[in-house]
């Protein structure tokens, strides 16, 4: 056997192996994509029938609720608006505790830290009356404001900022470059892997918040995604097709950032590989 | 570098694009649409009359079900000139009840919620409600009271007082399907059943290819509580003590009864024979998979919901009509001398809001509960009618005439009176309660632990210890 055969064949079981296990990946949404085209039913199939494809399942969850596309909307901002601003608010609380020396450092690190131990729900309701006092039921400001700060961003950006050698800070700081400068063109691009990460991880989270968004709004059109689809849950018999269907459209938003952000992740654990 | 730089603009730029296109429609989406009641569509509301006041009600019932309240709400809207009941569909019935008790300590509650069965307790204790009985008796309204199906009046109620306005009734079925039985010889019209009579006709009714594997189960089986609970009233067993919480607050669960111990016992049986299919205890996917193998043919009989009806019907049908759905009493001991127990979700009055708004919310309760609402409510969602003076319209009548299985459920909860065994037991942890019994019967079903008896102790002594917790915060 020549060594071209070889490799060809090794390539060949490479992409076999890597189909098999994009298809175990994929088998979720797969597996809701053929309930969902197996028209109105009670008594699904694994695979539908594929001369009789019920494609126009996707345009009767808009027709019966055109509000889908105001949930996406509003799931769409606040996911973006609570990852910017976890972003600028870690990235300069992180770059506080990881190069400034101030009176209490310490301390204020470690009351960041805990807040990562108080579970969510124990603040939920002192929240959600602060939320109802200041008047923000049904707005932007409701679903967003109380997220964005993270005592998680700030770790895990303080932890990557203290990686980044310190002789980079001293050089520039020789050459006359502020903090703020110092944040921006340095310590930002170099963090981009750990930025992505916290912004992925920041954007699903709020996407897929459910409680939180179905205390402080009632209105229709201030729900968001997790909650409007609800409506398509049928509290007796189950009718499938319509609810994977709607799961499937409020999917596709979520593929957007992680798209964008894939690229900073990839590079993020293979970055520095072979300095050290 | 550059390429993530474009890519944050153009996200930036979406979020403003979006922010902009949502706060416009914001202030036009809930008024601009006439009221269109067609199948496919979403049932829009109808818009405020000027001068009206405005009602808040929170109901957790999606899809179909959901639309139909909000027509309910709707046909209100139109009736009178003096409220404007607006719907809030709040995700499901545990959400409401966990938004409603999260909201309590706020001014942001609604002034009617649906709350599911299980809820009534807890309701209770937020304090924050107006018992409807107090109401009725302020407006002489006693035949409203007469008029309310007893089964249905005897659930909501607690020391003789009716708490809320019984709405979305359900009662718990045996489907089964009609050709099967004629083809296995058993009678397909009778209509009451003893656990031996299903645990022969099960016999009879599976059928084994040759290498013994079952392709058709007598009957398909997953734990629910809610059936459960039925078992001990038709039983007349105590689900908790004393008398089941309806004369003062429940403090222990006894549903490590003997009625409960026979049905687990007449469940493994029927496993045990191999002549019924489990399908797990863990709510909707067992359920959803029970339905599923039921409509399909891979079992016979099937306990479920009377509210699933339709549901059936429509897929037997689409199927090919292969099954022939026939409805019949839960199955039981020969001694036994109790009736089984409702399900679903009732109406309760807040006492937030202004005087105006507590009448508009009781006005609307009213409504919601007059003989054409149930009728135009039960006729198109399944669930059976709240006042018996539904069954005199000529919608009803023709409502069972086109589902003639409904009757079924109806005579069943009628088939002994009212008492406090099987009124059905009220606490506060219903739910956990419910939850600690289904994974008991998911380890006895599936052979992990082989007493029902020792399975059941041990839930009730779970219950109990979180029901003692909740006692203690809610004196």
């Amino acid at each position: 056997m020549s060594t071209s055969s070889i490799r060809q064949l090794q390539t060949t079981v490479t992409y076999i192996i890597l189909i098999a296990a994009a298809l175990i990946l994929l088998f979720p949404l797969l597996f809701a994509l053929s309930i969902a085209l197996q028209g109105e039913t009670i008594t699904p199939q694994i695979l539908p029938n594929l001369r009789n494809l019920d494609w126009g399942v996707f345009a009767n969850v808009l027709q019966q609720q055109p509000d889908l596309v105001r949930w996406i909307i509003n799931s769409f901002v606040v996911s973006s608006l609570v990852t910017i601003g976890v972003m600028i608010t870690s990235s300069l609380a992180a770059y506080a505790f990881a190069y400034l020396e101030f009176w209490g450092k310490q301390i204020l690190f470690v009351l960041v830290l805990g807040t990562l131990m108080i579970p969510f729900e124990t603040t939920l309701i002192p929240n959600y009356l602060f939320v109802s006092q200041l008047g923000w039921h049904d707005s932007y400001q409701g679903l967003v404001v109380p997220f964005l700060a993270s005592g998680f961003g700030i770790f895990l950006l303080r932890q990557y900022f203290l990686t980044i050698p310190r002789e980079l800070h001293e050089a520039a700081k020789m050459d006359g470059c502020g903090h703020t400068r110092y944040l921006w063109r340095f310590m930002l691009p170099l963090s981009r892997p750990a930025l992505a990460t916290l912004g992925l991880y920041t954007f699903l989270a709020t996407w897929n918040q459910f409680y939180w968004p179905l205390l402080v709004t009632d209105s229709t059109q201030w729900r968001t995604t997790q909650i409007g689809i609800a409506i398509f849950h049928t509290s007796e018999v189950q009718v499938l097709n319509i609810q994977m269907a709607a799961t499937l459209i409020i999917l596709i938003p979520t593929l957007i950032p992680l798209i964008f952000g894939q690229r900073q992740l990839v590079r993020g654990l293979t970055a520095g590989i072979l300095k050290d | 570098m550059r390429y993530a730089k474009h890519c944050w603009l153009a996200l930036v730029i979406a979020v403003l694009l979006a922010g902009c296109g949502g706060s416009g429609s914001a202030t036009t989406a809930p008024t601009t649409q006439p009221t269109v009641a067609a199948t496919a569509s979403a049932v829009t509301p109808v818009p405020q009359k000027p001068g009206t006041t405005r009602i808040t009600f929170w109901y957790g019932l999606g899809g179909h079900n959901g639309d139909v309240v909000q027509m309910l709400i709707n046909k209100y809207n139109l009736s009178q000139d003096k409220y404007y009941v607006q719907g809030v569909f709040q995700a499901s019935y545990d959400d409401t009840l966990s938004k409603f008790s999260a909201a309590t300590a706020s001014q942001s509650l609604p002034n009617v919620v649906q709350i599911y069965d299980v809820g009534t307790q807890r309701m209770i204790d937020t304090k924050k409600i107006v018992p409807v009985q107090d109401l009725i008796a302020r407006d002489n309204l006693q035949s409203l009271l007469t008029d309310i199906e007893p089964a249905i009046l005897s659930y909501y109620s607690i020391g003789g007082k009716l708490y809320s306005m019984p709405f979305n009734s359900s009662t718990a079925v045996m489907y089964y399907d009609k050709n099967a039985f004629r083809q296995a010889g058993l009678d397909p019209n009778k209509k009451a059943w003893t656990y031996d009579d299903v645990v022969a006709a099960a016999q009879k009714l599976t059928v084994k290819d040759a290498s013994g594997k079952i392709t058709r189960a007598g009957v398909g089986l997953y734990g629910y509580a809610w059936l459960l609970e039925q078992e001990e009233a038709i039983h007349n067993a105590l689900h908790a003590t004393p008398d089941n919480g309806r004369t003062s607050r429940a403090t222990k669960y006894t549903f490590n009864n003997p009625a409960s111990v026979q049905y687990m016992e007449f469940m493994k049986k029927l496993l045990d024979n191999g002549t019924a299919t489990y399908f797990g205890s863990n709510g909707t996917p067992a359920q959803n998979a029970a339905d599923a193998a039921f409509l399909s043919g891979k079992t016979v009989i099937n306990f479920a919901s009377i509210a699933n009806l339709r549901g059936y019907l429509t897929t037997a049908q689409k199927n090919g009509g292969k099954i022939d759905v026939g409805v019949a009493y839960l199955p039981r001991a020969a001694n036994a001398a109790g009736r089984n127990i409702i399900g679903g979700a009732s109406l309760w009055v807040s006492n937030t809001g202004t005087s105006d708004q507590q009448a508009g919310a009781w006005d609307f309760i009213k409504y919601a509960v007059q003989p054409d609402s149930q009728s135009f409510w039960s006729s198109n969602t399944g669930y059976v009618p709240v006042r018996l003076s539904t069954y005199n319209l000529a919608d009803m009548k023709a409502t069972l005439t086109k589902y003639p299985q409904f009757q079924a459920a109806i005579d069943q909860i009628r088939a002994a009176p009212t008492t406090n065994f099987d009124a059905g037991g009220v606490a506060g942890n219903m739910l956990t309660a419910r939850n600690n019994i289904q994974a008991v019967m998911d380890d006895y079903l599936s052979g992990r632990t082989s007493s029902a008896q020792t399975a059941l102790d041990s839930a009730v002594e779970k219950s109990n210890s979180d029901l003692d917790e909740y006692n203690a915060a809610n004196q």
